[in-house]
Formats: C-alpha cells, structure tokens, sequence
C-alpha cells in the first residue's frame, strides 16, 4: 500500500532541519523535525511502509524493527490528523 | 499540496539588475538583531546568510518560523474572502509586495490589507462567512479600516480598508481612482485585484511616512521593488495628479541613493542617517523624524497641518493611556533619548501609533 500526503489544503515550508506546515482545512499548524523530515518528503511523492522505513534505515544506521515502528508511528499520526490522501 | 514557495506568480526580480546585491549588502550592514528587525530587514537577512551557508541565529530562525506560518496562512484567507464577498476586492501591500521579492518569504506581513467598493458590505460579507472580528467596532470609528477579522486558529488578521493609511497631511485618492487603476494581484488568486505596480509604489511610499517617515529600509525596498524603469514615469504623473510629488520624490531619492548609487540626499545627510547605517533610531531620532519628515515631504500649503499633528500626537497620551502614565513614559524618554529606540520599547511598551 502507498502512503501519500494529502494533495490540498496543506501547505508546508521547510526551514532548516523543520518542516512547518498549516493544515488550513482544520486551520492547524504543524512542526516537523528529526526523522519525520526526510519521511514528510517521501511521503510527497508516495512510498509503501517498508520504503519508508528503507530510507531510515540508510539515513540514520538504524535496525529493522526500530525503523518500522518509527514509520508506524509517524504514519498513525498523519492518519489522526488527517493527512494522508484517501 | 505545494510548498508556499510555489504560490507565487512570475514577477520576481522585475527590479533592476544588482538591486538585490545592493540590498544583501544594506543587511550585511546591519549592526545589530534589533537594527534588522527595526528596518524589517530580518527575513532577507535569514534568506541570505543561509544561502550563503552563513549560519542563521536561533532568534531569526524563530521570525522565519512567524514569517512562514503568516505566509502560508495568506493564500487560503485571501481565497476564503474573495468567495465571501461580492464586488471588486483589493490586496494592498504583504503578500503582493513579497511577490517582487526574490524569496517572498523573505518578505515579512503581520496581516492582509483588502480594500472593497464597500467596506462595511465586505466585513459583513466576511464575517457571515465565519471570520470574527477581534475588537470592538465603536473602537475603530474613524480609523482607515474596520475592525480586524480573524479566522479562528489562523493567526493572520485581515483589515478591510475604507482608504489607504496615509500621512494625515496626504490627500487620499478615492477608491474608485484606485480600482480604476487595478491590476490582478500577483498571488494568483482568481478575482483578486491590486494596485497597479506605479500606484502601489506610491500607497507604500506614503504608507511609509504615515507609521515612521524614512524610518525603516524596508520600507524603501518595498518602495523600489515595486518600480521597473518602465514604471517611474507612470508613478512620477500620479503622484503630481494626487499632488504627492514632494513625498513621492524624498522618498524616491532616497531609495535611489541606498539602493542605485544614486547622489546621498540631505535627510541621509542629517537626521537619516540611521538608514545607511543600518542601525535602529535612537529615542530622540525617532522624535526628529517625526518633525523633520512633513518638513520634507509635505507641501508648503500641507506643512502647519502636518507639523501641528506632530505635536498633538506627541503630546498626547496613547489611546487608553492615562496622563500620568503619559508623563512617566515622557521622563523616560528624555533619560533614553540617545537609547535604541527598541531597547526604549521594552521598558515602556509598544506605541500603538507606531507599528
């Protein structure tokens, strides 16, 4: 399955190492920092969950388990927010 | 889903060749966090020193933060008010104005001016449509906009203008001149208007001298990113038809001598200084400018209206302020004249005249 950020009403600015994005559907700003940047612009262009965690796992050295329930948690957390494409 | 920096259109860069450099070089000037801020140079300042892998103090990074947060709040509020409302609806100054920057979030607002045919049609209109009003409107009788409108969780107000801000001793150009003057705005936004670019130059120019006159360059860089060649002559006529030419040409050869080369004017000699010195205005410049700035830019016809406003409003209190609070922050300002006019600011508090 391939994950994807919602195509309207998101608009996002990175500044440095953080994404700052307004959700202006429910007018909601978020911060983005750490792994969840590089995980934000894959998920711009759409990646299933173990792309996702592929690339944790070549950025940041870590094992397979750990990298997984990053994505798990980063994905449930756009998904509340509603975030992701339908 | 796109990132703020896809939401602008194509005028970009329309000012002269090494206007930019001329400006990085103002920054790079800048003696002080607190000068950049006063100049509202602090976005370009970030915009610049980071792409020149300079490293960006934690401080600025919190104003780009503020500045991306307002930028990317822009769009939406500026769609959701042109649904509301019937009839032609005017974006002045912010987010137009950040189109003719090279980074437009480089160029910081704190809210959207809207002018309308009929401003208390257009504020109804708005706030049927679910924008609040965040103060009360018996306390902007008078003033040039009505009360201003939030739409909840967004902290960007929109102002919706009855006329420009201008110097009480400008005549104001009615709207219906400055609506035969629009332009579709620049942001993209469909049916959306905005002044023609000669037009705006001149609404920011004397916006300029309504809140600090010739105090800020970012004010002045508003002012010339506004202008290509082809559009000096244009602005040069209406401000002689608007009977603005004095303001209009301080204001002019001012930027010119920043930011073109151009011959130092006798303000950037004398009480101006700050301005080529990047530096924020002590206590008593700020009073200076407020004298010295009709004396060169008001009309003679204009000129006792104008200084006589100077001294009402200096020795006035604040809207609110009781006289001997009024008083206590006089003395002060007489220990601080020669302070920073921001380190002043933070012991007494923020002028309402001044924004």
């Amino acid at each position: 399955m391939t994950f994807r950020l919602r195509s309207d009403e998101l608009e996002w600015k990175q500044i440095d190492d953080e994404i700052v994005a307004l959700d202006t559907r429910r007018a909601e700003y978020l911060s983005i920092e750490g792994s969840g940047v590089s995980l934000w612009h894959a998920l711009q262009a759409g990646a299933t969950r173990s792309e996702l965690a592929a690339s944790l796992i070549a950025r940041y050295g870590i094992d397979e388990t750990r990298a997984g329930a990053d994505v798990d948690v980063f994905l449930d957390d756009l998904a509340q927010k509603g975030l992701l494409a339908e | 889903m796109e990132s703020v920096d896809a939401d602008v259109s194509t005028v970009r860069g329309v000012a002269a060749a090494g206007f930019w450099d001329e400006v990085n070089a103002l920054v790079d000037r800048a003696t002080s966090l607190d000068a950049l801020r006063a100049h509202r140079l602090q976005l370009l300042a970030a915009s610049l020193w980071r792409s020149t892998g300079r490293p960006v103090p934690i401080e600025l990074r919190d104003d780009e933060r503020r500045g991306a947060m307002l930028a990317m709040a822009a769009p939406g509020l500026l769609r959701r008010a042109r649904a509301a409302c019937d009839g032609r609806l005017m974006l002045m100054k912010g987010p137009e104005v950040a189109c003719r920057y090279p980074d437009p979030a480089a160029r910081y607002f704190g809210d959207l001016d809207l002018l309308s045919d009929d401003p208390r049609a257009t504020q109804r209109a708005l706030v049927a449509a679910g924008f609040v009003e965040l103060e009360s409107p018996e306390d902007w009788v008078g003033k040039h906009h009505l009360p201003p409108l939030a739409w909840p969780g967004i902290p960007l107000a929109i102002e919706v203008h009855r006329g420009p801000k201008l110097p009480g001793w400008l005549a104001a150009p009615t709207t219906e001149e400055l609506m035969a003057l629009a332009v579709p705005s620049a942001t993209g936004i469909d049916g959306l208007l905005a002044p023609a670019p000669a037009a705006h130059a001149l609404m920011l120019a004397a916006h300029g001298w309504a809140h600090r006159p010739l105090g800020r360059l970012g004010d002045l860089i508003d002012v010339a990113a506004m202008l290509t060649e082809d559009e000096r002559a244009p602005a040069a006529e209406l401000a002689h038809r608007w009977g603005w030419s004095r303001m209009w040409t301080t204001t002019l050869k001012s930027a010119d001598a920043l930011l073109r080369h151009g011959r130092a004017t006798l303000p950037l000699r004398t009480w101006g200084r700050y301005l080529n010195q990047v530096r924020d205005l002590s206590v008593i410049e700020f009073h200076v400018i407020q004298i010295a700035g009709p004396l060169f830019a008001a009309s003679l016809r204009e000129l006792p209206g104008a200084l006589g406003g100077v001294v009402a409003q200096t020795a006035s209190p604040w809207p609110g302020e009781t006289w001997g609070a009024k008083l206590t922050r006089s003395r002060k300002a007489v220990v601080h004249a020669f302070s920073d006019q921001a380190d002043h600011d933070r012991q007494v508090g923020h002028n309402p005249w001044r924004r």
